[in-house]
């Protein structure tokens, strides 16, 4: 009787689950232990931005995807744990935008999307224990089933179709929106990030050194939500990555803030006609040419 | 904690685990301990409740045995009933009798002064006092021995299964249990799949029907929007009122039922197919069981039953069923259902001779369409009452059953208007055929069919699949989750 429960609940569960973008991590799961030599983390700019699939396949640097949507900075501490728990990299990448909010974690969807798809593990009770601060709600992110159950008014062909389709955590979108010219705040405003979020940085840096693995940081460029709105925001968060800048440096951390390189990036081909997917993150135009040039600048070798 | 919360399923099975390696003479601590964190999960200094209740009662017990006169037996008794019903009162009452003290005064242009403290009310006590209560009622009748041993008669009083919202077990049943716990049958492969089986259907009916039909009558009774609501919505959300308090009852009770199925104990049933009934009198017979049967013996009888006249007996039926009213709610609207029972019982009772005279000159009162009728038009008088219970008030359930008689509107049925009331078509469609399966399991119980033996003689293959399917079927179609805030059992108030 256990084992009819358990096949038909798995299927069920498999079916009822939340797919959109948050079964990256459930690629994780699959992926052979101790073969990565980069993990990625952080939130969508991430996995817009870089190719796993090019790192792996051109520069023959074996890496895996953990970014994941609104990957808030203590979620991609504790994802730095996971990878560490199932890997042995030498190099731990973030993507830092998330470092200007003050926000252990987004909302509930996002919540999930991070949870979701980790594997059983020990940064997975820590990290559930530490950033769902109401006890009652915890059980719905360790047994997500009862967080989904009622999705079956919503189920449609896609939900029955295996996801397990993006064998390194790669997401693509083809979609093309016309960006309009990134402003820039000035070189030396700098802001520090929030406290909260800086301990978590601290704590990142730590769980990086003690285990041996290099972590490095870097900022891809992206744009205020709409032309004229967003711009004040926009800069500031630039004047946190300004600040994560000498942060960066006092930790002894490798970081590359791209708006700092934006006029050799449009060089090297990125263009605002046919490489962004909305204002704020990459398609897989401009996610190719991004990758590669990071590549080719050796920002990601370890 | 709930039947249906995460921390019940973790709890019950350590429960279940220990229980059946414990050594046979501690079997009952065991079931004590496990009663006692189950009550006070929700709020731990009303375990001091509990056991005040427990504690006074076991007293009572003993010192009516031992007493030789039947004056003392008569004063502990007394005492022991007062010292129960004063916590009742103070915890369940208090401010009822405060706020309806102050409307008289207010009539008299006079005010009371506010008490400065408030009490929220301790989840059961009406139960667990009534079992109390009845404990001593019998020791003094002779009807069971006092139970010397503290433990077990605290055990009778705090059982988890049952504590919270019944059934309110009698001393010769479950307490007679208690003390041959070491010779109850566990490892029992059999009960053991009874147990779940009554456990599974009891979470159906409380998951799938109950909580489902809450979101409309939530929705609909909402005294902020009520009066929004005319013709057949008022009439479809009190039918489904109707059906969440049954499914909400007695899936407690099922689930109560089975668990304790499952520990080797027989817990008394409490439901009888309610909605099949054919008068008010028969519905009594068959809605929450235990409780009719107190009031029964030990206010119904007292109070002279129908041994002094029919105006007595009349009488007594009234004042039972406005106990009952205030047994429910300590408010107006509980004691006007209350009344409304008692004088629908009542009218049955004196129309009795006539009516039958009347359906026989007209049809076959024993045909089957006769039954139909019977059946429908106690369920009307039952739904019609129902309004009083579920309102927030006696003027809005006034309001609402007028409403509901003043405006003929069945195109909700096919405009749309009828899913704006909180739950959608497919939601409906579920709930639909939830009902299809409550209603041929209870017709088949009103016809001496016992499914649940049918199933459980069947193949193990078979039962094995149904039975997942039908944990599946609650796990998916079930009203629970981070989106939903968990519905208590009704009952639980009470």
């Amino acid at each position: 009787m256990l084992a009819v429960f358990v096949i038909l609940f798995s299927r069920v569960w498999y079916v009822l689950r939340q797919k959109d973008l948050c079964t990256v991590q459930d690629n994780f799961r699959h992926y052979p232990k101790n073969t990565a030599e980069i993990v990625f983390i952080g939130q969508s700019h991430c996995f817009c931005s870089v190719d796993p699939n090019i790192v792996a396949e051109d520069y023959g640097i074996e890496c895996f995807m953990l970014a994941t949507s609104g990957q808030t900075v203590p979620e991609s501490y504790y994802a730095a744990m996971e990878a560490l728990e199932f890997q042995k990299p030498k190099a731990i990448v973030m993507e830092v935008a998330y470092c200007a909010n003050d926000f252990r974690t987004l909302n509930d969807g996002m919540t999930h999307m991070f949870f979701d798809g980790m594997p059983e593990c020990k940064a997975k009770k820590l990290a559930i224990d530490d950033l769902i601060e109401e006890e009652e709600n915890r059980i719905y992110f360790k047994m997500n089933f009862g967080a989904y159950h009622q999705r079956w008014k919503e189920l449609t062909e896609e939900d029955y179709r295996n996801y397990l389709t993006a064998p390194r955590g790669e997401f693509y979108s083809d979609d093309v929106f016309t960006n309009w010219d990134i402003p820039l705040e000035a070189e030396d405003a700098s802001e520090p990030m929030p406290e909260e979020m800086e301990r978590y940085m601290d704590l990142l840096v730590d769980l990086c050194k003690e285990n041996n693995v290099e972590l490095i940081l870097f900022c891809a460029p992206f744009n205020s939500m709409y032309p004229d709105d967003g711009i004040m925001d926009l800069f500031y968060r630039q004047r946190v990555f300004h600040y994560i800048s000498d942060y960066a440096k006092e930790k002894g951390v490798r970081y590359y803030n791209l708006f700092d390189e934006l006029d050799e990036l449009y060089a090297y081909g990125l263009n605002n006609e046919t490489d962004w997917k909305d204002s704020q993150h990459l398609n897989r135009s401009g996610m190719t040419k991004f990758t590669n040039y990071m590549m080719e600048k050796g920002y990601f070798l370890p | 904690m709930l039947f249906n919360s995460f921390e019940f399923i973790r709890f019950f099975p350590i429960v279940l685990a220990l229980y059946f390696i414990m050594p046979k003479k501690v079997r009952y601590i065991w079931l004590l301990i496990a009663s006692y964190y189950f009550y006070m999960s929700w709020m731990p200094q009303y375990g001091l409740l509990l056991f005040g209740a427990t504690a006074v009662t076991y007293g009572a017990g003993l010192l009516i045995d031992k007493a030789k006169k039947t004056g003392f037996k008569k004063l502990f008794l007394a005492l022991s009933v007062v010292i129960c019903f004063s916590l009742l009162f103070v915890f369940k009452y208090f401010m009822f009798a405060f706020s309806s003290l102050q409307m008289v005064a207010k009539l008299f242009g006079s005010s009371l002064t506010e008490p400065s403290f408030s009490l929220v009310l301790p989840v059961g006590i009406s139960f667990f006092t009534f079992q109390a209560v009845g404990y001593v009622i019998d020791v003094y009748r002779g009807d069971v021995d006092a139970e010397k041993n503290f433990f077990r008669y605290a055990l009778f009083v705090a059982f988890f299964p049952q504590l919270v919202a019944g059934p309110i077990e009698r001393s010769r049943n479950l307490l007679k249990q208690i003390r041959g716990i070491e010779n109850l049958r566990i490892w029992s492969f059999r009960q053991i799949q009874e147990g779940a089986v009554v456990m599974l259907y009891g979470y159906i009916l409380k998951m799938i029907i109950s909580d489902r039909a809450k979101i409309v009558v939530d929705a609909v009774f909402d005294p902020e929007v009520c009066s929004d609501y005319t013709g057949f919505i008022p009439a479809v959300a009190t039918i489904l009122f109707a059906i969440q308090i049954y499914c909400d009852f007695a899936g407690y009770t099922y689930i109560a039922i089975g668990a304790s199925k499952i520990m080797g104990f027989d817990l008394m049933n409490n439901f009888n197919t309610p909605y099949l009934a054919t008068s008010i009198r028969d519905f009594w017979a068959r809605w929450h069981i235990s409780l009719t049967q107190w009031f029964r013996d030990y206010l119904y009888i007292p109070l002279g039953g129908n041994r002094k006249g029919k105006f007595r007996k009349y009488l007594n039926i009234f004042i039972v069923f406005a106990v009952s009213g205030l047994w429910h709610g300590a408010a107006w609207h509980f004691v006007v259902w209350g009344v409304l029972h008692g004088i629908l019982r009542i009218a049955d009772d004196l129309t009795a001779p006539l009516r039958t005279k009347v359906y026989s000159k007209i049809g076959n009162i024993q045909s089957v369409s006769f039954r139909i009728y019977q059946t429908l038009g106690t369920f009307f008088f039952v739904c019609v009452a129902w309004v009083f219970f579920r309102a927030e008030s006696i003027g809005q359930a006034f309001g609402m059953i007028g409403r509901t008689f003043t405006h003929w509107n069945p195109w909700v049925f096919t405009d749309g208007t009828m899913f704006s009331t909180g739950m959608e078509f497919k939601e409906w469609n579920v709930l639909f055929v939830a009902l299809l399966f409550l209603l041929v399991c209870d017709i088949c119980r009103l016809c001496k069919v016992d499914l649940k033996q049918k199933f459980l003689s069947q193949g193990w293959i078979f039962k094995s699949v149904v039975f997942v399917i039908g944990v599946m079927l609650v796990l998916v179609f079930g009203i629970y989750g981070a989106d939903y805030d968990a519905a208590s059992f009704i009952y639980f108030q009470f």
